[in-house]
């Protein structure tokens, strides 16, 4: 159940919580449509799960609406996506044409709920719809939520030709932009620090947690939250785990993940990550339902250590769920893990698998130096990566693309 | 005369798309962004890091001290003192003639930072708007400052006068109220005076506050004075000792 926006003013304090209630009053009555792939599984569905109803509640008519895919239009999606983080995977013909089937298929189902001044459309998988359903005076954004840093040319070009004509581009992180003819934007993701996945929750609970899952809870405890795959590489967490369990016997590992609806390769990884852990009964992976929310949240507050070696990430919302936790944080500087993992200011930023195990010592050798860090780390994410500064940032850019070219714009006196 | 509406802003960051990954392309693209992203690199760190008590920096020396290891050139532009600098484009040129030195020497010049450790040069597009707080007269304009939030206080003294190019007589949108509305030049002046990048945010507020709270003060004992109202002994000294301070 989201939490009304008055929920968050003593998170956030009364001036921002007011700023954001005035920035809505000059959007109140424009209805706007959101579109994504999926509506459980992942960050982005995750997010907007939260936001839709906050927005909503400041005046602002918001639609959230899911297109609907088949098997090989998800194989076809995930090839993109990987493609797009730079891995050398060639989109055939079929692939392009189930592309398109899709796209027609859902361009049918969502005419008339995209018929909105403003349409929002999130990641590639829907944003072919533009091509049939764009009408005279609407704006439309897309939102990229994948590492474009460093794209294979091939899939960067099909996407550069899908979303071209879009009004504006959002990205999360500089690296991310490309040069297209359009304003494009930062705006990073956030967490809900009132949804069940971060909102406080009692000792008891986090162990009685541990206990459910066999874990000590008088031991330290290595965690990565993450969907099982390979570019969040579980493999090397286990291996980082066992250098470190060669000096400190008493560490545990959690591997918590699950699949997402649109992640087709996901069920492939598990058995991988089985294989490598092994008979060691110190390596708990678990294959979290969805809506494992307050599993996840004790998990993540009862570890020593909170982990993200991923070698591509978006933005890394688990990141930000540790950091807001107050937990320690090791995690690869990649994607837009550096913008929360500030080195030696509110985590350790690492770049191996042996760099990982080193900052995971670090932790357990100087546990007041870790908790001084976790601490600024929650204000970072105060100020910077929570729901309401996301709503805030998505409210600016709608009065951005509503006034477009002006580097000033000024809302009353 | 006019009330004084305390406004604020917010900050929509773009992409422009333009990367550098030597002190050559560095160059090239402090020539070429526009001054919404000069502004915006130079300011960035001040308005959103305080709370983890660093020093502020502008993106540029960080990126040119972390990244391309020129501690020197880094030092350089960070002690660049914002204040004074009326224009953006006036910051801009010295931050180039800080770099241009470096020309003479080719390898460091044109030496690249590893892949994923480029400069990406962003811009603000500003969003103003009014709060709710509004003053008429001196007393009103301190309990404000009290009370309103920091990017209020960042907005009046540093971005407007500043990103919004405007030079004029007062250094900030305080000063001028309180020299043009008020007729209190004397206060106005020490306004202007105060250094906005001296501390952080809530810093400033309390300099702005050091100087505005006596100045009530001092309103205070003129009014009684001007009555004529009896005072006698240590109360009349101490007023006109007062008095004698202005």
């Amino acid at each position: 159940m989201p939490s009304p926006f008055t929920s968050y003013r003593r998170i956030i304090g009364p001036s921002e919580h007011d700023l954001i209630a005035r920035i809505a009053e000059h959007l109140r009555g424009r209805p706007v449509v959101m579109v994504n792939s999926t509506r459980d599984g992942g960050g982005v569905a995750e997010i907007l799960r939260n936001m839709v109803p906050l927005i909503n509640e400041l005046g602002i008519p918001l639609n959230w609406e899911v297109i609907e895919g088949r098997p090989d239009f998800y194989a076809m999606t995930k090839t993109l996506h990987n493609a797009l983080h730079g891995r050398e995977e060639p989109l055939t013909e079929g692939m392009l044409r189930a592309f398109d089937e899709v796209t027609e298929r859902n361009a049918d189902l969502l005419k008339d709920a995209l018929d909105r001044p403003l349409v929002f459309i999130h990641d590639p998988q829907p944003a072919g719809l533009i091509r049939r359903l764009r009408k005279e005076g609407q704006k439309w954004i897309f939102r990229c939520h994948v590492d474009v840093s460093s794209p294979y040319p091939p899939a960067w070009e099909f996407l550069r030709g899908v979303v071209e004509s879009y009004d504006a581009s959002v990205f999360s992180h500089p690296s991310f932009a490309q040069r297209m003819p359009m304003p494009q934007f930062l705006v990073s993701p956030s967490i809900d620090p009132l949804a069940d996945k971060n909102r406080p929750v009692s000792d008891d609970f986090i162990r009685k947690t541990l206990e459910r899952y066999r874990l000590d809870p008088k031991r330290p405890l290595l965690t990565q939250v993450s969907r099982f795959d390979k570019l969040k590489d579980p493999l090397g967490v286990i291996q980082a785990y066992r250098m470190v369990k060669k000096s400190r016997p008493a560490v545990q590992l959690v591997l918590a993940g699950g699949a997402a609806s649109d992640d087709p390769e996901s069920v492939h990884i598990l058995p991988a990550i089985q294989e490598a852990a092994g008979k060691d009964p110190d390596i708990h992976v678990l294959d979290l339902p969805p809506f494992s929310d307050l599993d996840i949240n004790a998990l993540q507050r009862a570890s020593t250590v909170v982990l993200q070696k991923s070698l591509k990430e978006g933005f890394a919302l688990t990141v930000t769920e540790a950091l807001w936790k107050e937990r320690p944080v090791v995690a690869m500087a990649v994607g837009g893990i550096p913008l929360q993992v500030l080195a030696g200011k509110t985590g350790y930023l690492v770049h191996s698998v042996e760099g990982t195990a080193a900052a995971i010592r670090r932790i357990l050798d100087h546990p007041e130096e870790a908790a001084a860090l976790a601490k600024n780390g929650k204000e970072h994410v105060r100020q910077n990566f929570l729901i309401t500064r996301h709503v805030k940032e998505y409210l600016s850019l709608f009065l951005c693309v509503l006034n477009p070219g002006k580097s000033i714009i000024e809302l009353g006196r | 005369m006019h009330s004084f509406v305390f406004m604020t802003s917010v900050q929509s960051v773009q992409l422009t798309g333009v990367r550098a990954s030597n002190l050559a392309e560095f160059h090239d693209g402090l020539e070429k962004v526009d001054g919404s992203s000069i502004y915006h690199h130079t300011h960035r760190f001040y308005r959103t890091h305080s709370y983890l008590g660093a020093t502020p920096l502008s993106d540029f020396a960080f990126w040119v001290r972390e990244n391309l290891r020129e501690d020197a050139l880094a030092e350089g532009i960070a002690s660049l003192d914002l204040r004074d600098f009326d224009t953006i484009r006036d910051l801009r040129n010295a931050i180039l003639a800080v770099l241009a030195p470096m020309r003479e020497n080719p390898s460091r010049w044109e030496r690249r930072v590893p892949p994923g450790l480029e400069f990406h040069f962003s811009r603000s597009v500003s969003l103003i708007l009014p709060t709710h707080q509004r003053a008429h007269n001196l007393e009103e304009f301190i309990r404000a400052v009290e009370r309103v939030d920091t990017s209020c206080l960042y907005y009046h003294l540093i971005e407007a006068p500043l990103h919004l190019q405007e030079t004029r007589h007062w250094r900030n949108d305080f000063s001028a109220w309180l020299g043009g509305s008020l007729g209190l030049d004397t206060l106005a002046e020490s306004v202007a005076a105060i250094d906005p990048y001296r501390r952080d945010l809530e810093g400033l507020r309390e300099d702005l506050l050091n100087v505005l709270r006596p100045s009530r003060l001092r309103r205070m004992i003129d009014n009684i004075l001007a009555r004529q109202e009896p005072v006698t002994g240590v109360v009349s000294s101490f007023l006109r000792r007062s008095k004698g301070g202005e």
